[in-house]
């Protein structure tokens, strides 16, 4: 029996022997960190604990729907002259065990396909003209090698797996586990039998409370983690210390960054204080008096729990990482939105479509024939013939539908320019920010002034933060035009190359003064930015140069000649006009 | 949530439901467990339409009798990965291979007729997808015209939507579609998240056991969908509360009718649900978030919840 909270080396094995035993009720396992041995031990430790009698599938990233889920085998489909149908991914795992590859990069449709198999225990078909239900009982195991500024790992799939492991401290031998393939195996039995006090709900919940967690799967989780625990310790019922070791390999490690933080943790104050309450005795099963202060067991909740003291885990344990939660949480809220939207526009197939391969369609030579393949008796066919294809078979590839255009917003805040512009000018850009939420476009953001130009918002369609963005910035300064223009450059060029339109608007007087060096007054200032906008022009993007200069000046004509853009001066512009502009040049 | 869910099986002309919220809030449970809490009905046997034998057409040409049968509501979950044609229905392989006749095979719209057709990671579906369940949804028809066939068949269907708004944001087109919209939260006290963890952690020890713990409550609220259906046409709506409608819309600057007719028919079948016969301006105000908060002038900059827009405008209109 568990004396106390596993310290925090023994996590990692527990977890493995854990999921040895709970299998699919927990989902699986976030395995967070970089390839390496440490996250190969820990999967072969987990192997020869778990002792699966399924099969062990990969899901690389560029998986498609079809491996995944299942669908029309053509070859046995041809072969047969009979739709044939094949197992996807998830079906053949059944009983056994998914690995998620760079979970991180996989998209959100596999991510959600995953989710739902996991939630209903099989997968539903749909496809080729074929409906089948497949029972896909498996443990997910998700290989997550995001690092700092990643997207993470989509969240509905991390909802629905109950640990998370950080490989990133494992060595190359197996986690230490006090566990064996015997242990689990008898503890699979026992599992079931498992009874869970009164106060262990509010405990976890509480817990989940403190770190805010939100989803009450965490909490859900981390009570089948208990079970589990409990069955491999031979006990029938879970205690306080059991329910404290499995709300960390739960709850604690689902903050990420948490592994870092407990490690720190008896540097600074020895042993982790023991929890409030003693071991109780393993065979009160109902009705026990906890010796935790805040809750009891059967009568009526207190309505007012102080969540730090009902929670299953030390309190001062609780707080730091509490913060810790905290700061990620705010990390988390800034930057996700667009990197998302950015990862799901990018210009990849996405399915496929009756019609002839014409005006640019591509031919989907798979579908085609798949399509065609059902038919091939009916169509009279002598002995040895080709595939006989008709012009009904015919599929074409299904890319977006529509190029998603990013609107890329160059703004001169400098004080020649911006001074008693600068509002006016942010006035337009809103306006158009509007615009582009209508459109369902992107935005991004470049300001420059004093020394550099700055990419102040990457392409997101996240409105908010475009406002907010712009509404923060200052002006004042130079006027380094042609660094401005050069990042419009680079990111047009990088929009350009995901498949998606930019568009780009200059907003500026154009009197530049600051050259690419940064230095002030260089000579060349102006012949520079007007060198960068001949090389915009060249490639070929709508450009929209907006002169915010007090009166319509020489220079800023030059410059939307040089950047071969629509000219129009903001004087005699207001955003109503600026706005009708960009629509003229984005369409 | 329930409530919502509740006056669509009520009166399904409201429109879909679009469920929006926090994940682990049990969106999709709550839409799949409507199908044991619904009312049998009344089906053509065999018909893959699920269609209703009083007003068939089949049934009145022939004058012979036909053979029905209770069933289920359908509550057809589209899943993720769903093909055109299975959707829309397809050539019947099976058929046109073993006897070479061109036959239709329904697909997943004809099974939903009459019915729910639930939509999980609704922001996730294919663009075309959309399109095409907008358009069947908006004429209650199946057009199909491919492969050869020419087929049409009612489909008549509550969209039932869920996802996850973190996820991607949705098409205005689609989002006017749907009636009712509403955002799930997390219950913010611990009391009722415990409350929560404890009857799913019972139901995953022994689901029959639940289910019998239940049962009771579930027949009452089939019973109660059972009575606010049939006393659905005998409420009346008084005029007055037609013009506070009228007025809440324009306050709120909603875009076109629909969203003052999906307001009377939710405040009617709100009313029939609590047994009233006069629908009241409580009722009004209590459906008034869930059916205007995603049809507001869409300002992008203004960043204030929907539901606290709706009800500031209900409490100044209906106190005038």
């Amino acid at each position: 029996m568990n004396d106390a909270v596993a310290p925090a080396e023994a996590l990692p094995g527990l977890a493995a022997a854990v999921l040895a035993v709970a299998g699919p009720r927990l989902g699986g396992a976030v395995l967070a960190g970089p390839a390496g041995p440490g996250r190969d031990a820990w999967v072969s430790c987990f192997r020869e604990l778990a002792d699966v009698s399924g099969a062990w599938k990969q899901v690389p990233v560029s998986v498609t729907g079809e491996r995944l889920l299942g669908g029309l085998d053509l070859g046995a489909t041809l072969s047969s002259g009979r739709p044939a149908f094949s197992s996807g991914l998830l079906a053949q795992a059944h009983e056994g065990v998914v690995e998620l590859r760079m979970a991180e990069r996989q998209s959100a449709t596999t991510c959600a396909a995953i989710a739902a198999a996991l939630d209903e225990k099989r997968v539903r078909v749909e496809r080729d003209g074929l409906t089948r239900i497949e029972p896909a009982r498996f443990v997910a195991l998700a290989f997550d090698e995001a690092v700092d500024d990643d997207p993470p790992l989509d969240p509905a799939l991390r909802d629905r797996l109950g640990l998370t492991v950080d490989t990133r401290v494992l060595g190359v031998t197996p986690p230490a586990c006090v566990f064996d393939a015997m242990d689990c195996l008898r503890a699979r039995d026992a599992f079931g039998a498992v009874q869970v006090g009164d106060d262990a709900y509010v405990r976890v919940c509480a817990t989940c409370d403190a770190l805010g967690i939100r989803s009450p799967r965490a909490a859900l989780q981390a009570l089948v983690a208990a079970r589990a625990l409990a069955a491999l310790e031979g006990s029938s019922i879970v205690s306080d210390d059991t329910l404290a070791t499995a709300a960390m390999l739960v709850i604690v490690m689902r903050i990420p960054g948490a592994m870092d933080a407990l490690a720190a943790e008896p540097a600074d104050d020895a042993p982790p204080p023991e929890p409030e309450s003693e071991v109780p005795e393993p065979d009160d099963a109902e009705g026990r008096d906890s010796s935790s202060d805040a809750s009891q067991s059967d009568g009526p909740r207190p309505d007012t729990i102080d969540a730090a003291e009902a929670a299953a885990l030390p309190a001062n344990l609780l707080a730091s990482l509490a913060q810790l939660a905290a700061a990620q949480r705010k990390r988390a809220a800034t930057g996700r939105a667009g990197a998302r939207a950015r990862a799901r526009h990018r210009g990849r197939p996405i399915g496929n479509r009756p019609g002839l391969p014409s005006d640019g369609n591509r031919l989907d030579v798979s579908a085609t024939l798949k399509a065609a393949a059902p038919l091939q008796r009916l169509r009279d066919q002598s002995p040895g013939a080709r595939v006989a294809v008709r012009a009904d078979d015919l599929r074409v590839r299904v890319f977006q539908q529509r190029r998603r255009t990013t609107t890329i917003f160059v703004v001169d805040a400098s004080g020649s320019a911006a001074i008693q512009r600068l509002a006016e000018t942010k006035g337009a850009v809103e306006l158009l920010l509007a615009e582009c939420y209508v459109r369902r476009d992107q935005v991004a953001l470049i300001a420059f002034r004093n020394q550099h130009g700055e990419l102040l918002l990457p392409p997101t369609r996240s409105l908010v933060r475009a406002k907010r963005c712009l509404s923060v910035l200052p002006g004042g300064g130079a006027t380094p035009l042609a660094h401005g223009l050069v990042l419009a450059r680079d990111l047009a060029d990088s929009v350009a190359g995901r498949g998606e339109l930019p568009v780009i608007v200059v907003m500026t007087d154009a009197r530049a003064n600051v050259d690419l060096e940064g230095r002030r007054g260089g000579p060349d200032a102006f012949d520079q930015a007007i060198a960068v906008a001949r090389e915009i022009a060249a490639r070929g993007y709508s450009v929209l140069s907006i002169d915010t200069g007090r009166r319509a000046g020489e220079r800023a004509r030059q410059l939307a000649e040089a950047l071969d853009a629509s000219y129009l001066p903001l004087p005699f512009a207001d955003a109503q006009t600026v706005s009708a502009a960009v629509r003229g040049v984005a369409a | 949530m329930k409530r919502a869910i509740l006056i669509a099986a009520v009166d399904p002309s409201v429109g879909g439901v679009l469920v929006f919220g926090d994940r682990g809030t049990g969106k999709s449970t709550a839409v799949r467990a409507l199908a044991s809490l619904l009312p049998k009905m009344t089906v053509i046997d065999g018909d893959p339409y699920n269609s209703d034998p009083e007003t068939d057409q089949r049934k009145r040409k022939g004058g012979k009798p036909v053979k029905t049968r209770q069933v289920p509501v359908p509550v057809v979950d589209l899943p993720l990965g769903a093909t055109e044609d299975r959707v829309v229905g397809a050539l019947d392989l099976e058929r046109a291979l073993g006897h070479g006749e061109k036959a239709f095979e329904p697909g997943l719209l004809a099974r939903a007729n009459r019915g729910f057709l639930y939509i999980d990671e609704v922001n996730l579906l294919e663009d075309h997808l959309v399109d095409l369940l907008l358009d069947v949804a908006a004429s209650g028809e199946n057009v199909v015209e491919r492969e050869g066939l020419s087929v049409r068949h009612p489909a008549r269907f509550v969209l039932v939507g869920s996802g996850n708004p973190e996820e991607g944001e949705l098409r205005p087109q689609l989002l006017d579609r749907f009636g009712l919209s509403l955002d799930v939260r997390t219950p913010e006290s611990l009391d009722a998240r415990v409350e929560v963890i404890r009857r799913r952690d019972a139901y995953e020890q022994d689901p029959a056991a639940f289910c019998r713990r239940w049962s009771r409550q579930d027949g009452r609220v089939r019973r109660q969908i059972a009575n606010a259906r049939e006393l659905l046409p005998r409420i009346t709506v008084p005029d007055e509360l037609l013009e506070s409608a009228a007025r809440l819309c324009v306050a709120l600057g909603t875009d076109g009718l629909r969203g003052e007719l999906t307001l009377i028919r939710a405040a009617r079948a709100h009313a029939a649900l609590d047994g009233a016969d006069v629908v009241t301006v409580t009722h009004l105000a209590q459906v008034a978030p869930i059916c205007l908060r995603h049809r507001l002038r869409r300002d992008p900059l203004d960043d204030s919840d929907a539901t606290v827009r709706v009800t500031r405008a209900v409490d100044e209109v209906l106190a005038a």
